[in-house]
């Protein structure tokens, strides 16, 4: 008896030969070879998360722009990129891109290539998004994380030469104001990995360090706000490593406490949460398995479940939320879903076509239409954030109105922080050259 | 002086690399994407073996990286890289598409893992001890990774027939 046989018309065996035959001719769609990075590239390539946070510009404006001449070069960037840039180290009062002041066309729905009408971006967004000039002075920038108060943290990075030169994260305030918590020692090897929503609380900010090999992070940094000083809550030791110990994506806090879960590499399903009470308090630990992400919401901690993958955060695929320390998940709300995301009060997700939002205490749950919203996209507060197949930019469905945004070339709407919309601007691979703030109250509804 | 029993990077490369995107090609469906996982495995390996790797490297080391990478991939958030222009297609939207072809867009359907098992399992022949060791895994949750990967794709072809058989009977109305 075939042990895959589950009573449908076709044979297990049969699926299974039409498996083979697809994938062997598929396989020869590739018809060459992924290019092996030059010398020099791998020098730039071996930096992996940027960082850095620019009060000042240490190298000066003649560095940075030798540094986004090197971009443009290594990164192919486009005219378009050259422009950008150009604009960016125009000055801290940098000019507004000509097609600002372009009247816009009168916006009509027009269907992208996977047949889904979308608006082009309304006027008034855009005009509302390049007012709100966060000023930077590296290169490239990105926004990696929201806090609950309207903070964000941006990798930052420079290059000199031909080599990255400098990364640091670092954490903006409301009024644009930018600290750096965190510079690489040795910007080829080093860089930090840090929670999409769950990094920043009143008094602290948790980030993971991680090496370059298995992706997985060898230690814990609490960075204190009041005082700027940095904390070693924990680094795996060399016989740690050694025993292949893991501390598995981005560590988290919730008050004074941060969280990380730590495993072997390999073993998923025995898996232990540690808490450990910021600066040096007490710490304790319990069993979990399968863990993939902890969410901060309200005054406690949610997790995610993966049982079909292994640890980390794989945009689009299904996680299930269960209770966490100090956060109980009613029955009626556990349950599978997509791109979870907490803004610190409240918890969203893409469940089918819905966005679904649920904050501790509540017993059930509020859902918002998003048809259009793809799997992997990002819920930023009333917008949903991504790319579909076949759209040349990235998209937005505003679930206000129902309506899907196309997006200008080389925008991403980033995250949103304490109401905040964080859009990043002049896209290359290693970050945007621009970065804007804006409150996402005062995007109308998209309409056309 | 180099050792004999190590060669470049990029004598590997030559020699394994367009099976390696092709793999990676099956394990993510995206060219793109492939193209992104394989450099990602390239550095990696230039991180830990520098210009020369051991002349017996075996191109599973890079699959498992590749896998792996796929992950990671997702699980960093890469706001930076987007697509910015999108080259012209020169293919041709088959609106009768093969059972194949729609057997290639089923396994989009799949989770990453159940997909990569398929892959090593169908493609390249692996045994589920060695594909539990590439995912990470215990070999019992391999073979219900593709028990679930065969059910779904079996639902769904069932799902797609009937549509076709209702849509070819809504045609000779």
């Amino acid at each position: 008896m075939d042990i895959f046989d589950f009573g449908t018309e076709r044979s297990s065996g049969e699926l299974e030969q039409a498996l083979r035959d697809t994938l062997l001719r598929r396989s020869h769609d590739i018809t060459a070879a992924a290019a092996l990075p030059s010398s020099s590239e791998r020098a730039v390539l071996l930096q992996k998360a940027p960082a850095r946070k620019t009060d000042s510009a240490p190298g000066g404006r003649r560095v940075t722009l030798l540094a986004a001449a090197v971009v443009v070069l290594l990164c192919g960037a486009s005219a378009v990129g050259v422009d950008a840039l150009a604009r960016r180290h125009s000055g801290g009062n940098s000019v507004p891109p000509a097609h600002s002041t372009v009247p816009a066309p009168r916006p009509t729905a027009t269907p992208t290539t996977n047949g889904v009408a979308s608006c082009p971006l309304p006027q008034g967004w855009r005009t509302a998004i390049e007012a709100g000039v966060i000023a930077v002075d590296q290169p490239l920038n990105q926004p990696v994380s929201a806090g609950p108060d309207g903070t964000f943290l941006m990798t930052q990075q420079a290059i000199s030469g031909n080599d990255l030169s400098h990364d640091e994260l670092a954490i903006f305030d409301t009024d644009g104001h930018g600290r750096t918590i965190w510079q690489a020692a040795d910007p080829k090897h080093d860089y930090v990995s840090v929670s999409l929503d769950s990094a920043i609380s009143a008094n602290w900010v948790v980030y993971g360090l991680t090496r370059s090999q298995n992706l997985a992070d060898h230690g814990v940094r609490a960075w204190n706000r009041q005082d700027g000083s940095t904390v070693d809550v924990r680094t795996l030791s060399a016989a740690e490593e050694a025993a292949n110990l893991v501390i598995d994506f981005s560590p988290v806090v919730v008050g004074d406490t941060a969280y990380w879960v730590e495993h072997e590499f390999t073993d998923t399903g025995h898996e232990t949460l540690v808490a450990q009470q910021l600066p040096s308090g007490s710490r304790s630990s319990q069993p979990v398995s399968h863990v993939s992400r902890l969410i901060a919401v309200g005054n406690g901690l949610v997790m995610l479940h993966d049982t079909q993958s292994s640890p980390g955060h794989v945009g689009g695929i299904p996680e299930m939320l269960t209770s966490g320390p100090g956060v109980t998940v009613p029955a009626s709300v556990v349950q599978s879903g997509r791109m979870f995301v907490s803004d610190g009060s409240v918890l969203r997700w893409l469940s089918g076509t819905s966005v679904v939002s649920w904050r501790p205490g509540q017993s059930g749950i509020t859902r918002t239409p998003a048809r259009q919203a793809q799997a992997d996209w990002t819920v930023m507060g009333p917008l949903i954030a991504g790319t579909s197949e076949g759209a040349g930019s990235s998209q937005v469905l505003d679930t206000r109105s129902g309506r899907l945004v196309s997006l200008p070339a080389g925008w991403t709407f980033a995250l949103v922080t304490g109401g905040d919309l964080v859009v990043a601007i002049g896209n290359s691979k290693f970050g945007a050259s621009t970065i804007r703030r804006v409150n996402v109250n005062s995007l109308t509804p998209a309409s056309c | 002086m180099a050792r004999q029993d190590e060669v470049s990077l990029e004598h590997y490369v030559a020699r394994h690399g367009l099976d390696l995107t092709r793999f990676a090609y099956l394990v993510c469906g995206d060219r793109n994407r492939a193209e992104d996982l394989v450099q990602e495995v390239y550095l990696g390996m230039y991180r830990r073996f520098g210009d020369r790797v051991p002349a017996g490297l075996p191109k599973a080391y890079a699959r498992t990286a590749i896998v792996r990478a796929n992950t990671s991939l997702g699980r960093r958030r890469w706001f930076g890289e987007k697509p910015i222009e999108r080259l012209p297609d020169t293919g041709v939207l088959d609106q009768h598409p093969t059972e194949a072809d729609q057997l290639w867009q089923q396994l989009d359907s799949l989770s990453h893992r159940q997909r990569c098992v398929l892959v090593l399992r169908y493609r390249y022949g692996y045994g589920d001890n060695d594909i539990a060791e590439m995912l990470g895994c215990r070999p019992a949750s391999v073979r219900s990774l593709a028990a679930r990967a065969l059910a779904e794709l079996r639902s769904r072809a069932t799902a797609d027939s009937s549509e076709s058989n209702h849509r070819t009977g809504e045609e000779t109305l």
